[in-house]
């Protein structure tokens, strides 16, 4: 990797938005002046209503989206100066999951994760033992050789957070990790994101569900008309008074 | 060194992923593989077909440029010796590097020749008398001057016993003419063929796209090369432009005994060791042109797309 694409000074800040702006061709603003920190080793929500710009964010950060003014800094790429090229290098140190899954569904449970390290070159030997580490990591060993379609949505989930870390990841992205599900299995999601976060994953999970944030009382990041509005440790998902 | 070895094997992986996605691509969008490969094929022997006419005209057009000459037909009046007198007058008019005689029999015997070698019925034989007249081909200094040459045989004392003067340059100007239309109209013909070929493999790679859409949408998010997205697409253009070429030569191959007689029959003066060379040459042509459509048809169908 060239010294150009990665930077110094925010070593242990995994996510750095510096007067981050994106403003679509219509003119409409996504996202207006946000700045934000996020260390490692941090579990942070982001909240906000349909629309408050959560997804653009999230879009930032895998360079999905470039801003129209501000810097992007994840895991130690400038991601708004990244070249082409250099796109595939971010996108290995970030782990993505979704409220759909997005599994592949003729590939049993274990294709479905080493999938994610085989279209990156690693040898056979790597991706089979990283396979089974996220495999283990997320409780499906003995559900490997299922397909997609065999399982609950919490195992499919499960499949796609143990996809999600099987590079080992700096930072997992759960964009909605729990929409699709009952509350049980919810709450079995998101102790399996805080088991990744204590083996010093940085986590930020976009979410809805007001219960599961104000119960676990961790750092809450609020949006609402694309501007940042609230940045709180240990918060609720509504703001307190 | 050692990541050296590292990245080589890496692509090796890789590669073999990415034959087994584009084969698997092709299996399952079997009906546009079918569509591909045949409209490919199609043009290729279009292509093939085009070239070997083309060569065909090729060398008859350089037989006529290395026959340019004047030839002067004599009246059937003229007797041997007004004949030798002719040829002093001929041989000096100005730029005529010499004068051979044909009689009439030499005539005769090489138009029996012709007719054995075209494999023709010889029919002069229930002619009473020989029909054809005697002449004098005239060599030239200067190939250029056939038109000079010929003004000036209208000019010597004995004109009066020319009964006909063919002008080699005239002859071989009309076949160049020819040539440069059948050029002209082959060239259009395959870029009509290739831009229908461009079409159909664009329609076939976008088809294999769309089937893969969701894991091409995993492929970006966990970070695989653009190269690596795109490889097996391009492996399968590649694939329907090889499968394409190969067909063409194969039939090419099977009918080639029958093209090289109608060849001779069309040209008569397609040499036969410039064949091999030939074949060569369109078998290059229709492999180059197979890959080179098949993978600017993955690419155009790729462009904008899995960024």
């Amino acid at each position: 990797m060239s010294g150009e694409a990665r930077l110094g000074e925010t070593e242990e800040a995994v996510v750095a938005l510096n007067g981050i702006s994106v403003t679509y061709p219509s003119g409409h603003v996504a996202l207006g002046d946000v700045n934000l920190t996020i260390q490692r080793g941090e579990f942070a929500f982001l909240v906000g209503p349909s629309g408050a710009g959560k997804s653009t964010l999230i879009g930032l950060l895998v360079r999905d989206v470039l801003p129209t003014a501000g810097e992007v800094h994840v895991a130690g790429f400038r991601v708004h100066r990244l070249s082409g090229g250099d796109v595939p290098k971010l996108r290995r140190r970030v782990g993505v999951i979704f409220q759909d899954f997005r599994l592949l569904p003729r590939r049993t449970v274990r294709e479905n994760v080493a999938f994610a390290l085989e279209v990156t070159g690693a040898s056979p030997e790597l991706v089979a033992s990283a396979t089974e580490r996220a495999l283990r990591i997320v409780g499906l060993a003995r559900l490997a050789e299922r397909y997609p379609s065999e399982l609950s949505g919490g195992e499919q989930q499960r499949t796609a957070i143990a996809r999600a870390i099987v590079g080992e990841p700096e930072l997992l992205i759960a964009d909605e990790p729990t929409g699709n599900l009952d509350p049980l299995i919810s709450w079995e999601i998101m102790e399996l994101l805080m088991d990744i976060n204590r083996l010093g994953v940085t986590v930020l999970v976009a979410t809805h569900d007001s219960d599961i944030v104000t119960t676990l009382r961790r750092r809450v990041i609020g949006l609402e008309g694309g501007r940042l509005i609230r940045d709180e440790a240990n918060a609720t998902y509504h703001r307190v008074g | 060194m050692n990541t050296q070895r590292e990245s080589k094997s890496n692509r090796v992986r890789l590669i073999r992923l990415s034959i087994s996605a584009a084969a698997n691509g092709l299996a399952r969008n079997r009906l546009a593989t079918i569509a591909a490969t045949t409209t490919m094929t199609l043009m290729l022997m279009v292509l093939a077909s085009v070239l070997v006419i083309r060569a065909g005209l090729d060398a008859a057009l350089s037989y006529a440029d290395s026959k340019v000459e004047v030839i002067a037909y004599l009246k059937s009046s003229v007797t041997e010796s007004e004949a030798r007198s002719i040829q002093v007058q001929i041989e000096g008019i100005d730029g005529v590097k010499g004068a051979t005689y044909v009689s009439a029999d030499d005539a005769l015997a090489a138009f029996k020749e012709r007719l054995k070698e075209r494999g023709e019925p010889d029919l002069t034989g229930n002619l009473g008398v020989n029909p054809l007249p005697a002449s004098y081909e005239i060599s030239l200094d200067n190939p250029a001057d056939t038109g000079r040459v010929a003004d000036g045989l209208a000019g010597i004392p004995d004109a009066a016993s020319i009964s006909r003067v063919i002008d080699g340059r005239a002859l071989a100007e009309s076949l160049a003419a020819i040539t440069g239309t059948l050029r002209i109209v082959g060239l259009v013909i395959v870029i009509g063929f290739s831009l229908a070929v461009l079409a159909v493999v664009v329609n076939a790679i976008r088809l294999a796209i769309l089937a893969r859409s969701d894991e091409i949408a995993i492929m970006r998010i966990v970070g695989a090369s653009a190269t690596w997205v795109r490889l097996p697409f391009i492996l399968e253009g590649l694939a329907i432009g090889a499968a394409g070429a190969l067909i063409t030569l194969f039939i090419f191959g099977i009918l080639s005994a029958s093209i090289g007689a109608v060849m001779l029959n069309l040209f008569r003066v397609l040499p036969v060791q410039t064949s091999a060379i030939l074949a060569g040459q369109v078998s290059l042509s229709v492999i180059a042109a197979g890959l080179g459509l098949g993978a600017l048809g993955a690419l155009l169908s790729l462009r904008g797309r899995l960024n």
